[in-house]
């Protein structure tokens, strides 16, 4: 075989140059690059792990599987699940309010509708339904629209709100308009049915007392998602709905909220039951805290009340119309505001910032009158 | 005439042989291509550091991320400038034309950091993050001033990537030619502020600010349910990494502690929609208010006692604020800073 290995002709030459000049220009383009370097394509290269992401190990979260097989919807996302640990990475601040209400756990995952309309689903499991109330009360958009998907589902323009037992749940548009909450609404209707009723999860209650008139179709069902606690035992053990207590007449609509923790602004005051009044003789907010003894509600009262002293407010004398209230009724006053607070048996009741005294008395007549014909067993 | 041998020298040794010249140039050529990309690598591998840089001289911690403020080129230039309006791209460019023009916080060559909030996934008609639009209307005039890089940073820890292009800050920074640094740990590096009583050894996104020697916070004006408001002092909480939730605890003492982590250049506060209640996530519009209010001002601790105005509340409903003046962060009291009000239309600011 003959190897010839002759010089290299000048087009040759002129191909070999044009080769390097090539690979000149790439590594002036590479130096180039690299000297205007952006630290995202690194992250883009080796993204940051995503907190809430689930992994396949652990354990799916029971919130997890109601978005997983949605219909009329396209997810957008995969499920995202946190934790009492975690929580604070996915809604900052605000993670406080649910941990406060015995969050146990929280998925989301965001949708899009056949309009196009970005949808993010929440899905918040406390560990009881009145904690769920209690968030969902503590952020009620005032004047939305309520909705038949439950006693405490509410529309607002972009948005919607509804619980199941001890779940909450939000639905969030990225756009306010017609088609867009029809489609927000089927799909509130979807998630309501694949959430479980609560009826496993919570123990039937041993008896149930009578609603009080006027206070709502919910009123006194055993099956209440804001039931309160069940005492422990004892003849006169009942399930006591509180919602169900508040007198009717001047109610504000959408007020009824309860307060988890810190109520009225005192540490430690929990799960205190609020509405709100516009009465005749003024405004004023009714108060209702179950508690487990008679004792603890009366010490609670106490607190209470010397909290408010601390803040301005001043003990004075019940005048000659007040209700019959129990002994130990207190009426404290400061600026054009006052406050009656009283027990019966087991149940703290009390009439908050009412702008008038007779308001006070007003609404402490009717709010007392409830708690006397609905819980005798609490009334000696 | 065909030859019925091959013409082959004599001296050649055939082709393939082992002393074939053309089998001892190639093995030579290899082993010296070898022992080139032998010695690349290696020496890629000596210089490799899998640690990054480490946090400061000796490895010790950052006091802090460092001072952008800029001096008012006269004592009578307004620091403060509250500005009513819709049009966040007007009310911007008027608001800091009324504190001395762009001239004045950015200079030809500038490296431009803008601290937004991108806390989370959440569309711009929430008003939970920046918004997009004044994003874009900010790095604009950056550039327009001069600025030889735009950058735009923030940590909300759960899916950067998703906050970023949800939001729309992702867009707009495209749009602006701002580049976006998302956090990754190789840009975090612990922070030992003087005194402190949370920022001690804590991990912060130091590393967006190589390089920078401006630096802009643009922050939505919210409700939070933890803080009372979020504004200036509490969108910094967006640069701690780590877990970071512990100092809700005291939300009020870290807040107060991030005014001393930098100096802003410029601290700009979006009350156009504001988020009145169920802060800082929001969710509905019925959460906003078209409060048509933008705050610009050159210390951080003015402008947010002016912006909790904006959300009905003073300024000693948020404890975080006095005892960021007590530590000399700023002003609460907004007299020193030849303060202007002024309304902008629409077209005023288009440009």
């Amino acid at each position: 075989m003959v190897v010839s290995r002759g010089v290299p002709g000048s087009g040759e030459r002129l191909a070999a140059w044009l080769v390097l000049a090539c690979l000149a220009g790439v590594v002036c383009w590479l130096g180039l690059t690299q000297s205007r370097y952006n630290p995202a394509v690194s992250t883009a290269l080796s993204p940051p792990q995503l907190v809430g992401k689930m992994t396949a190990a652990g354990p799916v979260p029971a919130t997890a599987a109601p978005l997983e097989a949605l219909p009329d919807v396209t997810p957008a996302t995969p499920v995202e699940s946190y934790d009492p640990a975690t929580l604070s990475d996915r809604i900052d601040g605000k993670a406080e309010l649910y941990l406060a209400a015995n969050f146990q756990e929280m998925s989301c995952r965001a949708f899009t509708l056949a309009n196009g309309a970005h949808i993010d689903a929440y899905v918040y499991a406390q560990t009881a339904p009145k904690d769920a109330f209690a968030v969902l009360s503590a952020q009620r958009r005032p004047g939305s629209r309520p909705l038949p998907l439950g006693p405490d589902a509410y529309a607002a323009e972009n948005a919607l709100y509804f619980t199941r037992a001890n779940h909450y749940v939000e639905l969030v548009a990225d756009r306010a308009d017609a088609d867009t909450m029809a489609g927000l609404e089927k799909l509130a209707g979807s998630l309501y049915a694949a959430l479980p009723d609560g009826t496993a999860a919570v123990a039937p209650p041993a008896a149930t007392v009578p609603a009080a008139p006027g206070a709502g179709t919910e009123v006194g069902a055993a099956t209440n998602p804001a039931a309160g606690p069940a005492p422990a035992s004892g003849p006169a053990a009942a399930t006591v709905d509180e919602k169900a207590l508040f007198p009717a007449a001047g109610l504000a609509a959408d007020s009824l909220r309860l307060a988890a923790s810190d109520a009225m602004g005192m540490a430690g005051f929990s799960n205190v039951y609020t509405a709100e009044y516009a009465l005749p003789a003024g405004a004023a907010t009714a108060l209702l805290a179950w508690r487990d003894a008679p004792g603890t509600a009366a010490a609670e009262a106490k607190a209470f009340a010397g909290f408010l002293t601390q803040n301005g407010y001043a003990a004075k004398d019940l005048p000659p119309d007040a209700p019959p209230l129990p002994v130990g009724a207190v009426l404290l006053a400061a600026d054009g505001s006052y406050e009656i607070l009283w027990t019966r048996g087991r149940m703290l009741a009390g009439v908050h910032d009412a702008t008038t005294v007779e308001a006070a008395l007003a609404l402490a007549r009717e709010l007392d009158a409830g708690l006397v014909k609905t819980l005798p067993q609490e009334t000696p | 005439v065909t030859p019925k041998e091959p013409l082959v020298p004599p001296e050649m040794p055939e082709a393939g042989s082992p002393d074939s010249p053309g089998r001892r140039l190639f093995l030579r050529r290899l082993a010296v291509a070898s022992a080139l990309a032998a010695t690349a690598g290696g020496l890629g591998l000596a210089l490799r550091d899998p640690d990054g840089p480490k946090a400061g001289p000796g490895g010790r911690a950052l006091a802090g991320l460092g001072d952008f403020s800029v001096a008012p080129p006269t004592s009578s230039t307004p620091r403060l400038a509250t500005v009513h309006g819709t049009d966040r791209r007007a009310m911007f460019n008027q608001g800091v034309k009324a504190l001395g023009g762009m001239d004045v916080f950015i200079a030809r060559g500038d490296v431009v950091l803008i601290k937004v909030n991108a806390a989370f996934a959440s569309p711009p008609l929430l008003a939970a993050t920046t918004q997009p639009g004044l994003l874009a209307a900010v790095a604009e005039a950056c550039k327009l001033a001069g600025a030889a890089k735009v950058l735009v940073a923030d940590n909300p820890i759960n899916n950067p990537d998703s906050c970023f292009e949800v939001s729309g800050l992702a867009g707009a920074a495209r749009q602006s030619g701002a580049a976006i640094i998302l956090p990754r740990p190789a840009l975090f590096s612990p922070v030992s502020l003087p005194k402190a009583a949370f920022l001690t050894d804590w991990p912060v996104l130091a590393g967006a600010f190589a390089g920078v020697t401006k630096l802009i916070v643009l922050s939505p004006i919210k409700d939070h349910q933890r803080a009372g408001a979020s504004m200036t002092l509490k969108n910094l909480y967006g640069l701690l990494g780590g877990r970071r939730n512990i100092f809700h605890q005291d939300i009020n003492g870290v807040i107060a502690e991030l005014g001393r982590l930098t100096r802003p250049t410029l601290c700009v506060l979006d009350g156009v929609a504001a988020m009145m209640t169920n802060g800082p996530t929001g969710g509905s519009l019925s959460d906003l208010k078209a409060a048509g209010t933008m705050i610009l001002s050159t210390d951080p601790v003015a402008a947010d006692a002016q912006g909790v105005l904006v959300l009905g509340r003073a300024p000693a409903d948020l404890p975080y604020l006095a005892l960021a003046q007590a530590a000399g962060v700023g002003s609460i009291d907004p007299a020193g800073l030849n303060p202007v009000t002024f309304a902008v239309d629409s077209a005023a600011g288009q440009s």
